[in-house]
């Protein structure tokens, strides 16, 4: 799962980002709403975490910018402002759940993962294909009820085509996805992944289309 | 507080009705004793003038008791006659209309005029003349007096009847009037009661008359204004407090929860301890500020004779380190000897925020100047650096609390913004200035007056 974060204190940045790596997302982060926005209209992320409270560009600037733009990402506003109106402005200008700081790093890893059932999964949090059975929560794979070891780029590419099944995801939108845009990867790594998951998993689960990319049916 | 109010008017009322009774029943009293004496008075002349005409009008008989014939044009009507002989008190002359009277007495009396209730005749006013011709006796005029009975009567029962009228009508119209006077203050009792912390927005609306209630109602509105200040103040420095304490919060709980979220190795422990330290001094050096801030205005009442120069060269060889490590010069450009009657925990403060945030905002390798001089009435306090500067719109935010600007919103810089108006509150309570100039990138100049 690919995040944006947009926080413009450090150690709370820092924190999110060591913390959210660690439990196998891609974050990507900006410290003020100007860069954020840019980011949040050229890649792709699955969820943005927003924060209110920024020098300049404001986060429900941002929210909204990006939102007339046309990106439908979902938005978790994250921010010291805790009454009710501060939540319905939120909310109305697009946000798509509301976390009051100082939060619980629990509860955020659960609305994130909710978040990310509602839009990407609608709403399934296991999903079987076959003989595969994935619990989205747990990040637990299972085939023929045997749990099946896989690392966290492994999964995380499953997890990317069964939530755009049935559609071509290409090797761009996969380098996008599984890693953060500081990063850069040699092209095989792709197919080296997508080899192993077929090892592990099935050969028939992940199909190819030359020159564009993956699918899952 | 209803029932107050319902007290206040009935006591003006019953005092202001029981005083005006009384003034109505003296003064009525006195006014009807007046009339009935000018009435006596009157019936007296007017017996007196019969009495005097009589003398010339009969002839006396040693005989028989002759007959004074009546005449029409007597000032009153109708008068008995009677002229008695001095002696023997025997009667000599009467009209046809007079009646027997025990008069004896009252010719012994030295009086003249008589009022005497009489059992046949009811009451007569008697008036007796002595005379000594043509005989020498008295003349007994008489007459009853039903007539002004009946008239003083009258006039009595109309005063009975009109004076509590007449109290009424007072009252009543006391009584609006009491109810408009004390509609304005009914109405700043509703309001008062209506005002809570919530809303003190409200306001009494002022009365057009400039009067005592249009004074209150102004002095009342001026307290809900200043309370409502007082209250925005204290709500906005509760709402800046727990937003920046909810940073260094969230930093704290997430750091840790990350950390045991898993088994970590000694390093990423050791970080997380790290971090939360740093936290932790964070929302000390906070807390501590924040302590200090409430505690300005209990400095004031201690007031000495400083020495100011002084005291600034001691603050700054306190900042010296501080500057050192950045490398910054600190410049002192100016230095006049100031003796000064003030707070010295307030002065040291001010001088030390100001190089301190000089210090913070100016970048390694550069200087600060420092300036200290005294004009006729004032003590000039001038720091000068070649710091980040400030924007002209952010100019007037940098004194409000935990303002930082854009740029040192990071928390790298040390500080909450607490600085410049712990600077500002002191100058408030010595009654001083603080102003800046500043172009962005081109450092800012901080001048402080203090009154001498």
């Amino acid at each position: 799962m690919k995040i944006l974060i947009i926080e413009d204190d450090e150690a709370i940045l820092d924190m999110l980002k060591r913390g959210l790596e660690d439990e196998d997302f891609v974050v990507d982060v900006s410290s003020t709403g100007e860069d954020g926005e840019y980011l949040a209209s050229t890649n792709h992320y699955d969820i943005i975490i927003l924060d209110w409270m920024l020098p300049q560009k404001d986060g429900i600037e941002v929210l909204q910018n990006i939102r007339k733009k046309g990106v439908l990402t979902p938005v978790l506003m994250l921010t010291a402002k805790d009454t009710t109106d501060n939540k319905i402005e939120g909310l109305n200008n697009g946000a798509d759940d509301y976390l009051t700081k100082p939060f619980s790093f629990d509860e955020l890893l659960a609305r994130l993962h909710a978040i990310y059932r509602r839009s990407a999964l609608s709403g399934n949090n296991k999903i079987v294909i076959d003989d595969i059975e994935i619990d989205i929560d747990s990040k637990v794979v299972r085939k023929n009820g045997k749990i099946v070891d896989l690392t966290a780029k492994e999964y995380e590419l499953l997890e990317f085509l069964i939530a755009n099944r049935g559609s071509v995801v290409s090797n761009e939108m996969i380098q996008e996805q599984l890693w953060n845009s500081e990063e850069f990867i040699s092209s095989n790594v792709i197919q080296v992944i997508v080899y192993r998951l077929r090892n592990k998993l099935s050969k028939s689960l992940i199909k190819s289309k030359r020159n564009l990319g993956y699918f899952i049916e | 507080m209803n029932e107050h109010k319902e007290n206040l008017k009935s006591i003006v009322l019953w005092w202001l009705g029981t005083f005006v009774a009384l003034l109505l029943i003296i003064f009525n009293t006195i006014f009807y004793e007046m009339l009935k004496y000018s009435f006596y008075n009157r019936v007296e002349n007017s017996l007196a003038i019969v009495a005097n005409q009589t003398k010339d009008n009969f002839e006396p008989s040693k005989d028989k008791i002759v007959t004074i014939p009546q005449k029409l044009d007597y000032p009153i009507s109708p008068v008995m006659i009677a002229v008695f002989g001095a002696n023997s008190m025997k009667m000599v002359a009467k009209t046809v209309t007079f009646m027997d009277i025990p008069l004896y007495q009252y010719i012994k009396s030295n009086e003249n005029f008589f009022i005497v209730k009489t059992k046949k005749y009811g009451k007569l006013a008697i008036y007796i003349s002595r005379i000594i011709s043509p005989i020498k006796g008295y003349i007994v005029v008489a007459t009853p007096m039903y007539k002004i009975d009946i008239k003083l009567q009258d006039i009595l029962i109309k005063m009975l009847v009109l004076n509590p009228i007449l109290l009424f009508l007072l009252l009543l119209g006391a009584n609006l009037i009491i109810d408009r006077i004390l509609k304005p203050i009914k109405e700043i009792t509703e309001v008062a009661n209506e005002i809570s912390v919530g809303d003190l927005d409200r306001m009494i609306p002022l009365p057009i008359q400039k009067d005592e209630i249009y004074d209150l109602v102004k002095a009342f509105n001026k307290m809900v204004a200043r309370l409502r200040n007082g209250i925005e103040m204290m709500e906005r420095f509760n709402s800046d407090v727990s937003h920046e304490l909810k940073t260094p919060l969230t930093v704290l709980k997430g750091e840790l929860e990350i950390a045991l979220r898993k088994d970590r190795n000694c390093d990423y422990y050791k970080n997380t301890l790290q971090i939360a330290l740093k936290e932790v001094n964070y929302l000390i050096d906070m807390v501590e500020e924040m302590l200090f801030f409430t505690k300005i205005e209990n400095e004031i009442s201690q007031k000495e004779v400083l020495e100011l120069d002084k005291i600034l060269i001691k603050t700054i060889a306190n900042l010296k380190t501080k500057a050192n490590n950045k490398k910054i010069d600190i410049k002192i450009q100016k230095l006049e000897e100031i003796t000064l009657n003030s707070n010295k925990f307030l002065i040291q403060n001010i001088f030390t925020n100001i190089i301190d945030n000089a210090i913070k905002y100016t970048p390694e390798n550069k200087s600060i100047y420092i300036y200290l001089y005294q004009t006729y009435d004032k003590v000039v306090f001038e720091v000068i650096d070649e710091g980040i500067g400030i924007s002209k719109n952010e100019i007037d935010k940098i004194t409000e609390r935990f303002y930082r600007t854009e740029k040192s919103r990071n928390r790298n810089i040390k500080g909450f913004g607490l600085g410049l108006s712990i600077v500002q509150k002191a100058l408030e309570v010595l009654d001083g200035e603080i102003i800046f100039e500043s172009e962005i990138d081109k450092g800012l100049k901080v001048t402080i007056y203090l009154k001498k």
